[in-house]
C-alpha cells in the first residue's frame, strides 16, 4: 500500500488529482470554518447578489459596499469609495468544527452587519453561494464514498461468496444480479426515490440517495468479483489454503480478498465518480436532495432558469464547475491507480 | 446461433414479469397515485372520483391490478394512458422516433470523432496532440450531461444560432423536401454534440489502445517488411483489427438507444420518448411507465444479444455459446 | 471489411429514417365550405381590420386531449376553447354574464326555467348548421346517458349514492348537476332550448350557459358505440384533424405531439367587423410546445413568438428585448393565483386512537387572536420584495383584487406589524421566555409547515415565514414534500400542522368556492368534509354560501359574499400572502389590441389583426 501511494506520487498527474482531492476533502471537513455565512441564512434585500472583491483598502482587507439599484433585476451597484473592513480569523456565527467542537471563529468575517461577504454571490433568497458550496461538498464528496463503500461490500460477499461456492448458490446469486442489471436503472431510481422520500426529511434524504445509487449499482461489480474469485479459487494457495481445512470466510478473508484489494481500489476510484454525477444529476431534476438542505447537484437545479443566463449570475453555475474538478480528479487518480496496480489495463 | 439467440430472448420473459411486478409494487408503494392531483382541485365532484378510481381500477390492491394488466398484456394489449385516453403503444409510437433518431445521430456523431482522433493519438503518441486529446477526454467524461445541456440552451439562447428546443420548426410543413431535411438537422445539432460527448471520450481511449496494440502485432511488422507502404498498412492492417472489438460497443450502445437520452430531453426540451416517461411516472400514469419500462428491457437484452453477435460476426475467433 | 459495411449500412439506415420523417406530408386539410355570414352574426365592436397575419405563440407543456369531457390539464382546456364555445361567457371587460352563441335568454319568475334563443344562420367549422338539438344533444345524449345492464336493459344504479351510474362520467357530466340532480333540456324549436332546473341555482347563467356545446353530428356516432370518452384525442388531432369540429373561432389543422399544435382560421365563424368582414382576421396559430414556462419566456424575448405571459420574474430582463424585439409589455395588475398558510384545526383522532394534532397545539390554532397574531407578523411587502422581485401584490382577502366584481376591498387587513403581533399573543397568554415564545402551560410555541418542494415560489415564501415567525420566537420547521403527499395528510391522514398552498385560476363565480368554503367541502382545507359545522362563524359562512347558491339578485349575492370575506378576514382560517402580478408581451404589430385585467390580452384574439408577414 505504502509503495503503491508512492508511485502514485512520482506521477504528476497523480500529484496534481492527489491534492486536489485533499484539497477539496479539507474543505469539506472544514466547511463551517470556512463559510463566511450560516449555509441557509437568507437575506432578501441581497438576492442575486453579485460576488463581492476583497481589496486592500486602507492597510487591511476589505469588501467594496454595494447598493440595490433595481429590484426586479436585481441590480447591484458598486458604491464608490465605501469599504468594509474583513477579518481573517475572526468571530462569526457558531458551528461545530468537525462536528465536534463548538467554535466562533471564521476564515474570513466581515466586520460590519451591514457589510455583504458574498465571495461567490447569493442566490435566489439571497443565501451565499460560497458557504452553500462549501457546506455543499459535503453531500456530493461523500455521497461517492459511502456509496462505494456499500457497493463493494455487497458486490464482495455476494460476487465473492458466489465465485467460491458455485453450484446453487452461484446460480441464484447470478441470475439475481442478472435481473438487476436488466433493470432500467433510471426508473428503478426515480421509483425507488418516490416511495422512499416521503418517508424522511430533507437531512435523511442524502443517505436514501446513497443507498438507492449503491443498491442499483452493485450487480456489476459482485458480477466481476466472482469472475475473479472464480479464477482465484482454482490458484495453487487457495487449494492448499483448503487441504489445509481452513474455513471457506477465513480463506475468503486471507487469502482472496488480499487478491482483490488492488482491484477493488482501482474500480472505487473509477466509479465514485458515477455517483457523484448521479445525485448531481437526480437532486438537478428536483429527484434527489431536496431544500433546505445543500448540494452541488441541488444548487445547480437553481440555474434552469432561464433568467440566470440572461442576466449573467454566472456565480450560480460554480457548482458544475466544482463537480467537474471532484469527477476529473478522481477520473485521474483512478487512470493512475491502473497505471501502477497494472500497467497491462491501461485504458481499457 | 438461433438456438443462442431462442435461449437469450426466453431470458427475457422471467425478466420482464420480475421487472413490472417490481414496478407495479414500487409505484403503489409511492404516495399518492393518478388520480391524487385532481382531488385538489375545486370543481370534481367527489362521485367522479370515485367513478374513476373504479374505471381505472384504483380501489383494488395492487396485486389484482397487476392481473389484470398481466392478462392484457398477453393479449398484446398493453392499456391505454390515463392522462391522454389513447392506447399506450400509440403514445410511445408517436416520440419513438424523435429519440431514434437523436440516438443514431449522436451515436453517429460520437464514433466519427472518436475513431479519428483515437487513431491520431495513437500514431502521434505521445505528442502535444496526443496529451491534449487525452485530457479534452478526461474533460468530456468529467463534465454532467445535466450541466452541459444547460450550457448548450443558454448557447443557443444567447447566440441564437440554433432552435431551442424542439425538434422541427414552425415552417416545417411548408418547407421543401431538402428544406425539411435540414430543419430536421439543424434542431439536432446541439441535443447531438451533448447527449454524444459523453461517448467520445470513452470511445476514444479504447481505440487508441486497441490501435496501439495492433500497431505492434506481428503481421503489422510482416506487412512493413514486405514493403507495403505505410499509409496502407495502417488503413489496412491496423485499423481493421484496432476497430473490431469497438463493434461490440456498437451492440451495448444500442441497449440504451431509447432510455440514454432521458436527461438531455428534458433539460433541452427535445419532444422525444424520454420526455413522456418522466412526465408519465411523475404523474403515475400507470400503464405508459410499465410499458416504456418493458420497451427498455427488451432492448438492453437485444442491445447485450447483438453485441454478442457483432463480436462473433466480427471475430471468427469467438463462437457463440450461452455462458453463464 | 466488414466492419466498413457496417458503418456504410448504418448511414444509409440512419438517412433512410430521417427521409422518412421529413417526407411526411403536412396533414391535408381540404378546404372547408364556406356558408354565408349567419344572420344573426355578432359585430365585434373593434375597427374593421386585415385576414391573412399568422399569430405564433406557446405553450409550456404536451396537450393530453381534446375531448372536453376529460380534459384535466391548462393546456388541453386552452386548446378546447379555441375551437368550442357555449351559449354564454363573461364579459371581460365589465365581468357581466353576456350572449355567445345564445343572443338572448329569459328567466321565468321562479328562477326555475332558463330559455336561451340561439343565433340563427350559424354553422359548425365544416358547413353543418348549428341548431337547438345540439345544445340537447350536449346535456342529454352526452352528459346524461346512463350505463344500461346488457342483460337487462334497465339502468346500472350505485349501490352507494343509489343513483343510476353516467355512461360517460365526466367533469362536464357531474358539474351540470345540480345537488346530483338533473337539468331537464329541450328543444321549443330549432333555435330555442329551454332548461328546466331541479331546484333554484344561481350560477346556471354562467356555468351552464358557458358550456362548450358539442356537435351532435359528429360525436352522435361514439356515443352509440360508446367510445365518447375515447373521441376527439390525440390520435384524433394526429391523423383526422377535419374531425374535431366546433363553433370557435379557430380550427386545429394539426398536431405534433411535443412539439406544436397549428390552429387555422373557422371559416364559418360567427362574428364579423363593422364592414360585414368575417372574424378571425388572423389566419393560423401556431402553437410551439415548450418544456416550460422559463424556455417560453425566452422564446418570446428573443422575438420567436407574438404573445407571451411572462413570469413575475423575467418581467426585467425581457423589458429590456422590447425596442429591438418591438413588443410592448402589459402589466395586468394582481393576478388570480393566490398563496396562504393555514393551521390543521381538525379535532378529531386518528384511526390509531391519537389525536391528529397534540391538544395544547390545536388549542393554539384554534384561538383567533393567535392566528391574527401570526398574520400580522408575516411581512407580506418582504415577500413580494424578495421572493417576487417587487412583481406581486400583497393579498389580503379571499378574493383576489382582479376579481373586481366580487373583490371586497374592505375586509379587515393584517399590515406587518410585529407590536400588535405580540400583543395579541400576550391577551392570548403567551409570553416570551428567553428568546422562545410559550403558552400558558409552559410549552415551547413552535410547529412544522409544510409545503410541494417543486414549486420555488412556495418554498421561497415559506422560508420567509418561517423567518417572520422566528421575529415572533415561534419555531417553524420548514417540511418541503412532493404534492401527492401532501394531498394525503392535507385530506386523508390530517397528520400536519401547518400548510403553505396556493390556488390559481380565480373563480367567476364565488359558488364555484362551495367546496373550499363550506365546512363539509372536499376541500375546506383547515378542517375538511366536517359533518356540521365545527364553529359558528363556518355555519355562517354555510348559510350565506347557501344563499349565494340560491339566490339570483346580484346584488343580494354580492352583499353575501362580502361577508364570506369579512368573516374569513376576521377569523384567519386561511392567512393569505401574496398574489403575483400578471404580465403579457404582445408585439407591436398587433392591432385592436385592448388589455383587460379579467380577460388579459388576448381575450379578442378573433379581432386582433396584423399586416401580413
Amino acid at each position: 500500500m505504502k509503495s503503491l501511494f508512492r508511485e502514485v506520487l512520482r506521477r504528476r498527474l497523480g500529484q496534481i488529482s492527489l491534492f486536489t482531492l485533499l484539497a477539496l476533502y479539507l474543505t469539506a471537513l472544514f466547511a463551517g470554518f470556512l463559510a463566511t455565512q450560516p449555509v441557509n441564512q437568507q437575506n432578501l434585500d441581497a438576492t442575486y447578489h453579485p460576488p463581492t472583491r476583497i481589496t486592500w483598502h486602507d492597510g487591511g482587507l476589505a469588501v467594496r459596499a454595494y447598493r440595490l439599484v433595481d429590484r426586479s433585476g436585481p441590480h447591484y451597484e458598486v458604491v464608490p469609495d465605501q469599504y468594509h473592513r474583513v477579518r481573517l480569523f475572526a468571530p462569526g456565527f457558531d458551528y461545530k468544527l468537525l462536528g465536534l467542537v463548538p467554535l466562533k471563529r471564521h476564515l474570513l468575517q466581515a466586520e460590519s452587519p451591514e457589510a455583504r461577504l458574498y465571495l461567490l454571490g447569493s442566490d435566489s433568497t439571497g443565501r451565499c453561494v460560497f458557504s452553500r458550496l462549501v457546506y455543499g461538498s459535503r453531500v456530493s464528496l461523500t455521497i461517492g464514498l459511502i456509496g462505494i463503500t456499500i457497493t463493494l461490500f455487497l458486490g464482495l460477499i455476494v460476487g465473492g461468496l458466489s465465485g467460491y461456492f458455485g453450484g446453487k448458490i452461484d446460480f441464484f446469486a447470478m441470475r439475481g444480479v442478472e435481473f438487476l442489471m436488466a433493470v432500467p436503472s433510471l426508473y428503478l431510481l426515480l421509483a425507488l426515490r418516490s416511495v422512499l422520500a416521503p418517508r424522511f426529511s430533507s437531512d435523511q434524504m442524502f443517505i436514501v440517495i446513497v443507498i438507492i445509487l449503491s443498491l442499483i449499482g452493485w450487480a456489476g461489480a459482485a458480477r466481476v468479483l466472482r469472475g475473479m474469485s472464480l479464477s482465484l479459487r482454482r490458484r495453487q494457495f487457495v487449494l492448499a489454503a483448503e487441504s489445509m481445512g481452513q474455513s471457506p470466510l477465513r480463506i475468503l478473508r486471507l487469502h482472496i480478498l488480499p487478491n482483490l484489494a488492488s482491484y477493488l481500489l482501482v474500480a472505487a476510484t473509477l466509479s465514485i465518480p458515477g455517483y457523484i454525477l448521479g445525485e448531481a444529476a437526480l437532486s438537478f431534476l428536483g429527484l434527489g436532495i431536496a431544500e433546505p438542505a445543500s448540494s452541488w447537484g441541488l444548487m445547480l437545479s437553481q440555474a434552469q432558469n432561464i433568467k440566470i443566463f440572461m442576466l449573467n449570475f454566472w456565480w450560480l453555475l460554480t457548482p458544475g464547475a466544482a463537480i467537474f474538478v471532484t469527477v476529473i480528479a478522481f477520473n485521474l487518480l483512478g487512470d493512475v491507480l491502473r497505471d501502477v496496480v497494472d500497467p497491462r489495463m491501461k485504458t481499457q | 446461433m438461433l438456438a443462442f439467440i431462442l435461449r437469450r430472448l426466453l431470458t427475457l420473459i422471467p425478466l420482464l414479469l420480475g421487472v413490472t411486478l417490481l414496478v407495479f409494487l414500487l409505484m403503489s408503494l409511492a404516495p399518492g397515485d393518478f388520480l391524487t392531483p385532481v382531488k385538489m382541485q375545486r370543481d370534481v365532484p367527489t362521485e367522479l372520483i370515485a367513478e374513476l378510481e373504479r374505471e381505472f381500477g384504483l380501489d383494488r390492491p395492487w396485486y389484482v391490478q397487476y392481473g389484470y394488466w398481466l392478462g392484457n398484456v398477453l393479449q398484446l394489449n398493453f392499456g391505454y394512458s390515463w392522462s391522454f385516453k389513447v392506447p399506450v403503444t400509440d403514445l410511445i409510437g408517436s416520440r419513438l422516433f424523435a429519440t431514434f433518431l437523436l440516438s443514431l445521430t449522436s451515436l453517429l456523431f460520437a464514433w466519427c470523432i472518436a475513431i479519428p482522433l483515437g487513431v491520431l493519438a495513437a500514431i502521434y503518441k505521445d505528442s502535444i496532440f496526443d496529451r491534449l486529446s487525452s485530457f479534452l477526454a478526461y474533460a468530456a467524461l468529467s463534465i454532467p450531461e445535466f450541466f452541459l445541456a444547460l450550457l448548450a440552451v443558454w448557447f443557443a439562447a444567447v447566440t441564437g444560432i440554433f432552435p431551442i428546443g424542439g425538434a422541427t420548426s414552425i415552417e416545417h410543413e411548408f418547407l421543401s423536401f431538402g428544406g425539411r431535411v435540414l430543419d430536421r438537422l439543424h434542431h439536432l445539432v446541439l441535443p447531438t454534440i451533448v447527449l454524444g460527448i459523453g461517448g467520445i471520450a470513452g470511445l476514444m481511449r479504447i481505440m487508441r489502445a486497441n490501435f496501439l496494440d495492433a500497431i505492434r502485432a506481428d503481421y503489422v511488422q510482416t506487412a512493413r517488411a514486405k514493403g507495403v507502404p505505410e499509409g496502407w498498412v495502417m488503413f489496412k492492417h491496423v485499423l481493421r483489427n484496432a476497430i473490431n472489438p469497438l463493434v461490440s460497443a456498437f451492440g451495448f450502445s444500442f441497449s440504451s438507444l431509447l432510455s440514454g437520452a432521458l436527461i438531455v430531453e428534458i433539460v433541452m426540451n427535445y419532444p422525444g420518448l424520454g420526455n413522456l416517461i418522466y412526465h408519465s411516472l411523475l404523474r403515475e400514469d400507470q400503464f405508459v411507465v410499465l410499458a416504456a419500462i418493458m420497451l427498455s428491457c427488451t432492448m438492453l437484452v437485444l442491445g447485450n444479444l447483438l453485441a454478442d453477435i457483432c463480436l462473433a460476426w466480427s471475430d471468427p475467433r469467438i463462437r457463440l455459446e450461452s455462458h453463464d | 471489411m466488414r466492419t466498413h459495411r457496417l458503418l456504410i449500412s448504418g448511414l444509409a439506415c440512419f438517412a433512410c429514417f430521417l427521409l422518412f420523417a421529413c417526407s411526411r406530408p403536412p396533414s391535408p386539410l381540404a378546404e372547408l365550405p364556406e356558408a354565408p355570414l349567419p344572420e344573426d352574426a355578432e359585430i365585434a365592436p373593434f375597427p374593421p381590420g386585415q385576414h391573412g397575419a399568422i399569430f405564433v405563440t406557446t405553450m409550456p407543456g404536451d396537450i393530453n386531449t381534446l375531448n372536453p369531457l376529460i380534459s384535466e390539464d391548462a393546456a388541453s382546456g386552452a386548446a378546447i376553447s379555441r375551437f368550442l364555445e357555449g351559449l354564454t361567457t363573461l364579459d371581460p371587460e365589465t365581468g357581466e354574464i353576456i350572449p355567445r352563441l345564445a343572443k338572448s335568454w329569459e328567466i321565468s319568475p321562479d328562477g326555475l326555467q332558463f330559455t336561451f334563443h340561439l343565433r340563427r344562420g350559424v354553422v359548425w367549422s365544416d358547413g353543418h348548421p348549428f341548431t337547438a338539438d345540439d345544445v340537447v344533444f350536449t346535456w342529454r345524449d352526452a352528459f346524461y346517458a346512463k350505463q344500461t345492464d346488457p342483460s337487462t336493459g334497465h339502468p346500472v344504479v350505485d349501490p352507494e349514492t343509489g343513483r343510476a351510474r353516467l355512461r360517460f362520467p365526466s367533469r362536464p357530466a357531474f358539474f351540470q348537476m345540480i345537488e346530483g340532480q338533473e337539468v331537464q333540456v329541450e328543444a321549443l324549436d330549432s333555435h330555442t332550448v329551454r332548461f328546466t332546473l331541479p331546484q333554484v341555482y344561481a350560477p346556471f347563467l354562467l356555468f351552464g350557459g358557458g358550456q362548450d356545446i358539442l356537435p351532435k353530428h359528429i360525436l352522435e356516432r361514439h356515443i352509440a358505440d360508446g367510445t365518447l370518452l375515447d373521441a376527439w384525442s390525440i390520435n384524433t388531432a394526429i391523423h383526422r384533424p377535419r374531425e374535431l369540429v366546433g363553433l370557435g373561432a379557430f380550427l386545429l389543422e394539426s398536431y405534433r405531439p411535443g412539439e406544436r399544435v397549428v390552429f387555422r382560421r373557422n371559416p364559418n365563424y360567427w362574428r364579423r367587423d363593422s364592414e360585414g368582414q368575417r372574424l378571425p382576421y388572423i389566419e393560423r396559430i401556431v402553437t410551439r410546445i415548450v418544456g416550460d414556462a422559463n424556455a417560453s419566456n425566452v422564446a418570446f424575448a428573443q422575438g420567436l413568438t407574438d404573445a407571451e405571459g411572462l413570469q413575475a420574474d423575467n418581467v426585467t430582463w425581457i423589458s429590456r428585448a422590447a425596442e429591438t424585439q418591438d413588443f410592448t409589455i402589459h402589466d395586468l395588475g394582481p393576478s388570480n393565483s393566490t398563496s396562504f398558510v393555514w393551521f390543521n384545526l381538525n379535532a378529531g383522532i386518528s384511526p390509531e386512537g391519537r389525536p391528529f394534532i397534540p391538544p395544547h397545539k390545536l388549542a393554539w390554532f384554534s384561538d383567533q387572536r393567535f392566528r391574527q397574531a401570526v398574520s400580522y407578523a408575516v411581512n407580506r411587502q418582504g415577500i413580494v420584495d424578495g421572493v417576487f422581485a417587487g412583481r406581486a401584490s400583497p393579498l389580503h382577502g379571499y378574493v383576489s383584487p382582479k376579481n373586481r366584481n366580487w373583490h371586497n376591498p374592505d375586509v379587515r387587513r393584517y399590515p406587518f406589524d410585529l407590536a400588535r403581533a405580540r400583543a395579541l399573543l400576550a391577551e392570548a397568554g403567551f409570553a416570551m421566555r428567553g428568546a422562545r415564545l410559550h403558552d400558558a402551560q409552559g410549552n415551547p410555541v413552535e410547529f412544522a409547515l409544510m409545503t410541494n418542494n417543486n414549486n420555488n415560489l412556495r418554498t421561497e415564501m415559506a422560508t420567509v415565514f418561517a423567518e417572520s415567525m422566528a421575529a415572533l420566537g415561534i419555531r417553524v420547521e420548514l417540511q418541503f414534500i412532493d404534492f401527492n403527499t401532501i394531498i394525503r395528510r392535507t385530506s386523508e391522514s390530517f397528520n400536519y400542522e401547518a400548510c403553505l398552498l396556493g390556488l390559481g385560476g380565480g373563480a367567476p363565480d364565488p359558488y364555484a368556492s362551495k367546496d373550499i368554503l363550506m365546512s363539509d367541502g372536499r376541500l375546506h382545507f383547515w378542517n375538511p368534509a366536517q359533518p356540521r359545522p365545527a364553529t359558528e362563524w363556518e355555519a355562517r359562512i354555510d348559510d350565506l354560501m347557501r344563499l349565494i347558491g340560491r339566490e339570483l339578485d346580484p346584488e343580494k349575492r354580492r352583499a353575501a359574499f362580502f361577508e364570506v370575506q369579512e368573516i374569513m378576514a376576521e377569523q384567519q382560517p386561511l392567512i393569505f400572502l401574496v398574489t403575483s402580478n400578471e404580465y403579457v408581451g404582445l408585439r407591436n404589430r398587433w392591432q385592436n389590441v385592448k388589455p383587460t385585467p379579467l380577460g388579459g390580452v388576448l381575450w379578442n384574439l378573433d379581432a386582433l389583426w396584423a399586416r401580413p408577414n
